[in-house]
């Protein structure tokens, strides 16, 4: 049972299996809150959500086609529940509008060694700090791509953009956040 | 995990990447955890509970409604199966007139069940339904009488008793009249239970008919015989006196005297003591009347009333007549013509 995809896990719960549904839980119970936690940087809005979002995802199990990926579509879930969000702080979303940030110039931003950062807990709290900082719809498309593990394609889908768009995004963010971390490059 | 769609180092984040997994991760609340699997487990156990719930909400409805369905079903299925002979038939007023003992119970069941009857005892079984009714009707109105007398009543309780026994005795007696009408004749001469034989006359129409007929060739025979006698009787005026018959009244005591130890009688097996008398005296006049004709010497006329009467009595005995008119003349008068 361990080793069974997400999507026949998903079905045997349809089924009625609860036992299936506490395997998925624990696959995705990290990376979904990660997500939401750092994609919102409000922790108690970021928990309501997630609770909810498993709610829309047991109350919906009956609507569930395994031909969707499970992990798109949980994750769909959260990203449109983290819209609504955004939408009712009067805040302008910016998960799927152009950011200004990636008109910028793009940093000359170089690969990291990161041999040695790892152990450095300074410079990993340094990047949770940078992704926090990081526009929302690039911060959107990194935690897509590092909690989700989402392909370009798929988060391309997901929020309903071209590859490109996305790709750029990404791009934007990796810069930004190499150049915050250069303090720790010496 | 990575996308390597360029190879431009802007665009390999392996290096965060493996930097990004590094960081602290964070986990949800165990509590929250918790009630997300119990909500998951709430929602399969509602699921299931789903069809009893409806059962248990649905169920007494429906049963109720089941119950009067098969209650509708059932009234209506004995109502098409109830005779309507009895049925349409007026239930019997609850009345303080004496009633026959109660009949046997396999009687009345099988008047309740006409169809697996004949159809000659089916005609014999409505006719006496019929003349049942007729019966009750007069009864009713005895009744009415003698309720409308002063003096003391039956209570209700006995008048419903009698009511039943009535209603079971009608029944009974039904089929008891029914067997009595197709049974053979001789089964029938036997006086029957039915207290009232003058009911049974009905259905006897061939006793009817046969009456009929004596009556009227009685009538004609008569006619000629009272014709001739009064011819005779004129002519004789200068002849010499014969004596007188024997009185009217002393040939048919004698003819009831004679004739009322050899019954089987031939008559309806319900004729009772005043047509018995009638027949005895239509015979008795018919025979003295034949007498007189052969007083009178008229033997042609003679020998065709005795003919008659023969062919209308057959079964009149025979050696009455000898004895009456003389054996030879009988016999030759009575004898077939082939012989």
């Amino acid at each position: 049972m361990r080793d069974e995809s997400d999507e026949h896990l998903m079905l045997r719960y349809q089924q009625g299996d609860a036992g299936a549904f506490d395997i998925l839980y624990q696959r995705h119970k990290g990376p979904l809150y990660r997500y939401l936690t750092r994609l919102l940087a409000h922790d108690q809005t970021a928990e309501e959500i997630y609770q909810d979002v498993w709610l829309r995802l047991i109350q919906a199990r009956s609507r569930y086609q395994a031909s969707a990926s499970f992990r798109t579509y949980l994750f769909q879930i959260a990203r449109n529940r983290a819209l609504d969000h955004f939408r009712s702080q009067r805040r302008r979303p910016q998960l799927a509008t152009h950011d200004p940030a990636d008109t910028d110039e793009l940093p000359d931003a170089q690969q990291l060694d990161v041999a040695d950062l790892v152990h450095n807990h300074s410079c990993l709290a340094r990047l949770l700090e940078l992704v926090r900082d990081l526009p929302d719809a690039q911060r959107d498309v990194f935690l897509l791509k590092e909690e989700a593990g989402l392909s370009l394609q798929e988060i391309a889908a997901l929020s309903t953009e071209n590859v490109e768009a996305v790709k750029s995004r990404l791009r934007y963010a990796i810069a930004k956040l190499r150049t915050g971390l250069r303090e720790f490059l010496t | 995990m990575s996308d390597h769609i360029s190879k431009t180092p802007a665009d390999n984040s392996d290096d965060l990447s493996r930097l990004y997994r590094a960081a602290p991760t964070a986990e949800p609340p165990a509590p929250l955890d918790a009630a997300i699997r119990a909500a998951a487990r709430r929602e399969l156990a509602a699921a299931i509970d789903s069809k009893p719930r409806f059962w248990h909400r649905w169920g007494t409805s429906l049963a109720s409604a089941a119950l009067l369905v098969l209650a509708v079903g059932v009234i209506l299925q004995l109502q098409r199966e109830t005779p309507t002979a009895l049925t349409s038939a007026p239930a019997p007023e609850r009345t303080a007139t004496p009633q026959p003992a109660t009949p046997e119970p396999e009687l009345a069941l099988e008047i309740a069940a006409p169809a697996t009857k004949a159809d000659t005892a089916v005609m014999a079984t409505d006719a006496v339904v019929k003349q049942e009714l007729r019966r009750r009707a007069v009864r009713d109105d005895a009744v009415a009488d003698y309720q409308a007398q002063p003096g003391p009543k039956l209570s209700v309780e006995g008048k419903t008793a009698n009511a039943d026994r009535s209603r079971a005795s009608v029944l009974s007696q039904g089929v008891i009249e029914e067997r009595m009408s197709t049974a053979p004749a001789a089964a029938t001469a036997a006086p029957g239970p039915i207290p009232q034989p003058q009911a049974i006359i009905p259905l006897d129409g061939r006793s009817a008919l046969q009456r009929s007929e004596v009556k009227q060739k009685a009538a004609t025979a008569e006619h000629d015989a009272i014709t001739e006698f009064s011819a005779q009787s004129d002519r004789s005026a200068s002849a010499e006196r014969e004596p007188e018959p024997e009185p009217a009244a002393s040939m048919t005591r004698k003819f009831a005297r004679e004739s009322a130890p050899d019954r089987p009688t031939p008559m309806s097996p319900a004729t009772g003591a005043a047509d018995l008398d009638a027949r005895t005296a239509v015979i008795d006049d018919w025979l003295r009347r034949i007498e007189a004709l052969l007083q009178a010497r008229k033997l042609p006329q003679a020998e065709q009333q005795l003919r008659a009467f023969h062919q209308q009595y057959a079964d009149y005995p025979l050696p009455k007549l000898q004895q009456r008119f003389g054996r030879q003349w009988v016999d030759d008068t009575l004898k077939p013509p082939s012989q």
